[in-house]
């Protein structure tokens, strides 16, 4: 090691910043140098020095004023964590929201009730015209050959809530002049809802003096029983002298009877 | 410093129990005024405090440091505009006239004050403040290898002003 290497290299030395190797370089060097052994012992000698300066100590005022301003700061702190509670409770943004969510109700209400008029309108007016379709389809289906069709034509008038006077008497019809069974039992089954109407109550009646099927005769008497028509009093007693009557229609018609005497 | 940074005050006492005397002569080996250097401590730490958010983690020793730094410079240039009398020759001795100091001591000092602004500011750091060179270079924007060079090349230039007979 040289000497101009050595200067640069006193303070790592002294500061035992060096490695090994060089620190063993940098002895040996020092202890044939004078020179050198002078320039580290120099150095030494000044960085001991700032051993020595010693620390200043600022006085008691430092202190006192740190703790009065922390204080200050804390109270502030309270306040402004006070202040932000309030203040950072987002006001504009829940009005906001509330607002949007109170517009969404609105016009969900508002159209809700636009289309519920609307559509209730509108469904009476399908309604309407469903029930005048199907009473239309009714009666000229009364008139079909098929067996069925005019069984499921009479069925069809269950949905008519209050049928005109050309159902009742397109029903009546079917009645007393369908050929089939099952037609004129579905007529009566049909027209019994119709109770309070006396149009279908005098068909009942006359419906007893004319039906020759034991079905039909005991439906119709239990008719006009249910409806406590006296008129049907006449017929029944007729059924009773009738010889071709079964018995159990018999049975019937005088059960009948006691009930309306 | 989390702590306060997150509301609680009160650590700041324990801080400025640790730091404030070490902030104080750093001041007061820059400018050894007693009173302008207790006001400035005091400003650290009421800076400290009111932007304590702005703390980020990492050695609060740097983080404070760099506000003292700051602050110091921030008055010296001040100062500066306001006199023409260069920091380096304001007075050295104490102003309260007492001098209890040894020759040597007194001797660092006159070296120390025919040092540059940043040269002086580095033996501070590195000589009284007891700081590494890493948290040097952290304090003022540097790496660790410069800072220990330029520290090297001050004490070199200290002591051959040490040593010459000339100094007064």
């Amino acid at each position: 090691m040289k000497c101009n290497e050595v200067e640069n290299k006193i303070i790592p030395f002294l500061e035992g910043d060096l490695d090994t190797q060089q620190e063993i370089a940098m002895k040996e060097h020092l202890a044939s140098c004078e020179q050198c052994q002078r320039q580290v012992a120099e150095t030494q000698q000044m960085l001991e020095v700032f051993n020595e300066v010693e620390d200043a100590v600022p006085s008691d005022r430092v202190r006192g004023n740190f703790i009065e301003f922390l204080e200050e700061e804390k109270s502030l702190q309270r306040y402004t964590i006070g202040r932000k509670e309030t203040k950072e409770f987002p006001w504009k943004m829940a009005f906001q929201i509330a607002a949007s969510v109170l517009i969404l109700i609105a016009g969900y209400a508002w159209g809700s009730f636009q289309k519920g008029s609307e559509n209730d309108a509108q469904i009476a007016e399908l309604r309407l015209e469903a029930t005048q379709l199907k009473q239309d389809m009714m009666l000229a289906m009364l008139d079909n050959r098929s067996v069925s069709k005019r069984i499921q034509a009479v069925n069809y008038t269950e949905d008519i809530a209050a049928p005109d006077e050309e159902v009742l008497e397109a029903l009546i019809d079917r009645l007393h002049f369908d050929g089939n069974v099952n037609v004129r039992l579905a007529a009566v089954e049909a027209l019994s809802r119709y109770s309070e109407n006396e149009k279908v109550k005098d068909a009942f009646i006359k419906s007893l003096t004319n039906e020759t099927n034991p079905n039909i005769q005991i439906a119709v008497i239990q008719f006009l029983v249910d409806v406590q028509e006296k008129r049907a009093l006449a017929p029944m007693q007729k059924l009773l002298e009738h010889t071709e009557t079964p018995n159990f229609v018999k049975d019937r018609a005088n059960e009948g009877i006691i009930t309306l005497m | 410093m989390q702590s306060v940074a997150h509301g609680d005050l009160d650590a700041m006492t324990i801080l400025f129990d640790r730091y404030h005397e070490w902030i104080y002569n750093f001041f007061f080996k820059m400018k050894p005024d007693a009173a302008f250097c207790e006001d400035l401590t005091q400003n650290v730490f009421y800076k400290a405090l009111r932007y304590r958010s702005s703390y980020s983690g990492g050695k609060f020793a740097s983080w404070i440091f760099t506000i003292a730094r700051n602050l110091f410079h921030d008055h010296i240039e001040k100062e500066k505009h306001r006199s023409n009398v260069p920091v380096e020759q304001l007075a050295i001795v104490d102003e309260d006239g007492k001098d209890d100091r040894t020759d040597e001591v007194k001797r660092l000092h006159l070296v120390l004050n025919k040092l540059k602004k940043e040269e002086k500011e580095l033996i501070v750091m590195s000589r009284f403040q007891g700081m590494k060179y890493q948290q040097i270079a952290e304090v003022i924007g540097s790496n660790e290898t410069a800072v220990k060079t330029r520290v090297h090349r001050v004490i070199k230039k200290m002591k051959t002003l040490y040593f010459e007979n000339q100094l007064s």
